[in-house]
């Protein structure tokens, strides 16, 4: 509540935000796909009509500003700028207290999604590329939350990091690009070599926004379903044991500047 | 309450050679220096005492803090708070204590102090008529019920300290750390701070350790202080014995009617009573504090004297030469 309160206390910022960077990625991507699909004269690559492409723009860039939470330095900072002290001061987890302002800033973007997809309803309906199915929104919710979580315990132990080195900003954005581009934000994994995605398939980039886009647009078969989500849980285990481990040696070494 | 056995802390520093090739350098070895910040410091504390710890910058005050309140792990020692290791940040622990650090806002910055509140007492699991009683006593005492529904970062300084201090108090810590609390502040609102610390003392007999650059601070709240000098504790008493284990001498200030005495004096005061300066009509002897009386006897039958005045050692005085300086160790 109290990020969500945080997040709407500078109205201009929401909105700068909420149009910035929906547009803004959506016009350029619609004049590079437009022209690619010119050149080539193909009504279809990839499993991609041009309205659908449009479509992905729309929402894998916000599923993955959604997984971003607080964003990069969310605890690094913390730990740069000694505010982390308070946190260790207050009878909660750490990492409960993170996580519940990080999912709150998600749920403030994922509620942007959901205007967008609903504008797309009302005024761009197109039966073959998204339909309001009640089963499928559900799935979707799932596969967000999957995916923020693993998103989520990934950073962790990149910013944790914090506590022995200087400058951990410019692995944080590594990581977003790395990230953004392995899960699909910046192409559609299906436009990658089918080497390379099998090779993905086995690593928890394609979780990230492939998955979720894919289970809102499509609707995907029960058994897929099943695995992805069980592959999901897999890989958020792993990353919350390490970010525990990581968490765990570093607050030993943590020296509590500035105070 | 409060028990430290031969506590150490040292820090592994990287120190970095200047200019751009010492960066370079610090890209594939690195030197470090290892900084000792706290030094077999022993500490006893019963219930409802205060302590005030005194040291120069660097001295280690605000580390000692930091290892009694759980934020960091001491190298070595041993360190029990009512049965708890603050290391092992227990809940039990972190629910009856709190630090207050005029250094370093807890509360969020872009909402209102209330909001912040709101948010402790989910943290704190207060209840919610404690809560309000809370709120409605410690904001009238402090003068800021009006401040309570702006942004933090809209307050001033001292509106700022003072909803600081609410917000670390509503769960009713019985041990309480502060680190600078009135660091900043204007005299009237140093005042208020002191005032309030003291009537909230009274009222709830918390154990208390305060640091502070004021000894306006330390005279008025802490009977007893601790003096930590380069990672060591070099002082741990009652204020009141600073006089008399460190104020060797005394000050005596005296008028003297004509030029004349004040030559005399200048030249013919005996030296064991001891040591005189001169300025215009006025003589200050500093003198040792067996022969204070004799000193002034002299001075009473040696010269016209039209007033004299004899002065304790001032406390910051004792207190800087104490930091500063070497000087024995004195438990």
């Amino acid at each position: 509540m109290m990020e969500l309160r945080r997040r709407v206390a500078y109205r201009s910022d929401f909105w700068i935000n909420f149009f910035g960077q929906t547009f803004f990625s959506l016009i350029i991507a619609y004049y590079l796909w437009s022209s690619i699909f010119k050149t080539t004269g193909k009504t279809e690559m990839n499993g991609f009509t041009m309205q659908s492409m449009i479509f992905y723009y729309l929402v894998a860039p916000l599923v993955f500003r959604i997984q971003q939470g607080l964003g990069i330095g969310f605890i690094s900072r913390d730990i740069y700028e000694g505010s982390l002290n308070k946190y260790l001061l207050y009878p909660v987890e750490f990492f409960k207290f993170k996580l519940s302002t990080y999912l709150a800033t998600s749920f403030f973007f994922a509620t942007q999604l959901f205007v967008i997809l609903g504008v797309y309803q009302i005024f761009f309906y197109d039966e073959n590329i998204f339909q309001f199915h009640l089963l499928n929104i559900i799935f979707f919710l799932l596969a967000l939350l999957g995916s923020t979580l693993i998103y989520f315990y990934l950073s962790v132990i990149f910013e944790s990091l914090a506590f022995w080195y200087d400058n951990v900003w410019s692995v944080g954005v590594v990581l977003r690009f790395a990230t953004s581009f392995l899960g699909g934000a910046l192409i559609p994994l299906t436009f990658f070599p089918i080497g390379v995605q099998s090779l993905l398939n086995m690593t928890p980039f394609p979780y990230l926004i492939h998955f979720p886009v894919a289970v809102l647009t499509k609707g995907l078969p029960a058994t897929e379903l099943l695995s992805s989500f069980g592959i999901m849980i897999f890989w958020i285990c792993i990353f919350y044991a390490v970010a525990k481990l990581v968490w765990n040696k570093g607050s030993y070494s943590y020296s509590g500047v500035g105070i | 309450m409060i028990k430290v056995e031969g506590l150490n802390k040292t820090f592994k520093v990287h120190k970095k050679e200047p200019g751009l090739a010492g960066s370079a350098k610090a890209l594939f070895k690195r030197n470090y220096i290892v900084k000792n910040a706290l030094e077999d410091i022993n500490l006893n504390l019963d219930e409802g005492e205060i302590i005030g710890l005194l040291g120069a910058n660097g001295a280690g005050k605000t580390t000692l803090i930091k290892i009694l309140s759980g934020i960091i792990h001491s190298s070595s020692g041993n360190v029990n708070i009512m049965g708890h290791n603050p290391w092992d940040r227990h809940n039990d622990y972190r629910k009856s204590m709190s630090v207050i650090m005029g250094q370093k806002a807890q509360l969020w910055w872009d909402l209102p102090p209330m909001d912040g509140f709101l948010l402790l007492k989910e943290i704190y699991q207060i209840h919610h008529k404690d809560f309000y009683e809370s709120i409605e006593h410690l904001s009238e005492i402090l003068n800021v019920k009006e401040q309570l529904n702006i942004q933090v970062r809209k307050l001033s300084l001292g509106e700022r300290m003072k909803v600081e201090l609410i917000a670390a108090l509503l769960h009713k810590p019985k041990i309480i750390f502060l680190d600078e609390p009135t660091i900043g502040l204007d005299i009237s609102a140093q005042k208020t701070v002191r005032k309030f610390i003291k009537e909230y003392r009274k009222e709830y007999n918390p154990t208390m350790i305060l640091t502070s650059h004021y000894m306006d601070d330390i005279e008025e709240l802490c009977p007893r202080i601790a003096i930590l000098r380069a990672g060591q504790k070099v002082f741990d008493g009652d204020l009141s014995n600073l006089h008399n284990q460190y104020a060797k001498n005394k000050l005596l200030k005296a008028h003297v009617k004509n030029e004349e005495d004040l030559q005399k004096l200048s030249t013919q005061f005996p030296s064991e009573l001891g040591t005189i300066e001169l300025a215009k009509n006025e003589i200050s002897i500093s003198s040792p504090r067996a022969k204070v009386m004799d000193a002034a006897r002299y001075l009473l039958n040696n010269a016209d004297i039209i007033d004299l005045n004899i002065k304790e050692e001032e406390i910051s005085n004792i207190v800087e030469k104490i930091m500063m300086k070497s000087g024995d160790k004195v438990e």
